[in-house]
């Protein structure tokens, strides 16, 4: 996890990154096991799309692991089918509870204070 | 102050766009939506000045909906949005009468300057889409322009299409070349009449297909 992109979008305010990250927190179990529901179907196209479409969250997240499986699912579902994602998948799906603890955490933590 | 729809079939991204504006004194966001079909919904009771437009969405995709867009609303600009690079995607964007193709994963400076270049000068090219652009038109050679070969550009209407090209504003533009701001509309306008580009950002693709200008 690496928030340095979220803080730029956010311009550095914290209420604002923890606003967009308790979304995150609400919307990302659903996008992902939506991703797993797609992996035990035969439609690589719209796994793929999902995929596609998870990216740019991760992005904001900073997850470069995450990122990449995204793009391997989606060049893997379109070159070889639904059945060849599965383990990426479930990586995937792990991967994103991984950020969501931190994520929590990063919530859960009071900001670093300056000493003067 | 500038009128923003956001249309992006992901609530997420929505928000993540709607907090990086939310800090744009000249900027409001309007309205959002889901797919290209809510928006033109949406076009008939406000009034937009500048579309953040998806790619790819369910119900209507971004392209068709420019396509509708160009019909009913011409003088709205439109952002597309996308993480494709594919330079082909960038052409039929601005050839379908785009006015900038950001990526979604673009810093968050370059969306703002973005935003406010495309309303000040109606088109904005990233350096990175602009050298996608250029590698993959000469790669390829057989980009096919839709644009008339009729008349030859007269040698200031040439001055005004690179000064376009680099960007610069109509006041700059008349500064530069000693005339008037009400001359440089002139020649923007024959411009488009001589070379069939729906918008600025098509007199730029043109120029860089045609040779006359690289970035």
């Amino acid at each position: 996890m690496d928030l340095a992109y979220l803080g730029r979008l956010c311009k550095g305010d914290r209420s604002r990154m923890a606003e967009y990250i308790a979304l995150y927190l609400q919307e990302a179990p659903r996008l992902f096991a939506q991703l797993g529901a797609l992996a035990n179907k035969q439609d690589a196209e719209q796994l793929a799309q999902t995929a596609h479409g998870l990216q740019p969250h991760v992005h904001y997240m900073g997850d470069e692991r995450l990122y990449i499986l995204l793009d391997h699912i989606q060049e893997c579902a379109s070159a070889q089918g639904t059945a060849a994602c599965k383990e990426s998948v479930r990586e995937c799906i792990a991967l994103n509870q991984e950020l969501m603890h931190a994520l929590i955490q990063w919530s859960t933590t009071d900001p670093p204070t300056t000493n003067r | 102050m500038i009128q923003i729809a956001l249309v992006d079939d992901q609530v997420l991204f929505r928000r993540g766009m709607a907090l990086l504006l939310r800090d744009m004194a000249d900027v409001r966001v309007v309205f959002e939506c889901a797919n290209g079909e809510e928006l033109l919904t949406g076009m008939r009771d406000n009034a937009v000045d500048i579309i953040l437009l998806d790619v790819e969405m369910p119900v209507m995709g971004g392209m068709e909906a420019l396509a509708h867009l160009r019909r009913s609303h011409p003088e709205v600009k439109v952002i597309m949005l996308s993480l494709h690079t594919e330079v082909e995607l960038f052409v039929d964007a601005m050839e379908k009468g785009a006015n900038a193709y950001l990526l979604k994963i673009a810093e968050p400076v370059e969306i703002e300057n973005a935003i406010r270049e495309v309303a000040e000068s109606g088109y904005h090219f990233s350096d990175r889409v602009s050298q996608a652009m250029l590698h993959g038109l000469v790669k390829r050679q057989q980009v096919k322009p839709s644009y008339k070969d009729v008349d030859p550009l007269s040698e200031r209407e040439l001055e005004v299409l690179r000064a376009i090209c680099q960007e610069l504003t109509t006041t700059e533009i008349a500064g530069q070349l000693f005339i008037s701001p009400r001359t440089v509309d002139g020649h923007r306008n024959n411009l488009l009449l001589k070379t069939g580009a729906r918008n600025t950002a098509g007199l730029v693709v043109y120029a860089m297909t045609k040779g006359l200008y690289a970035p």
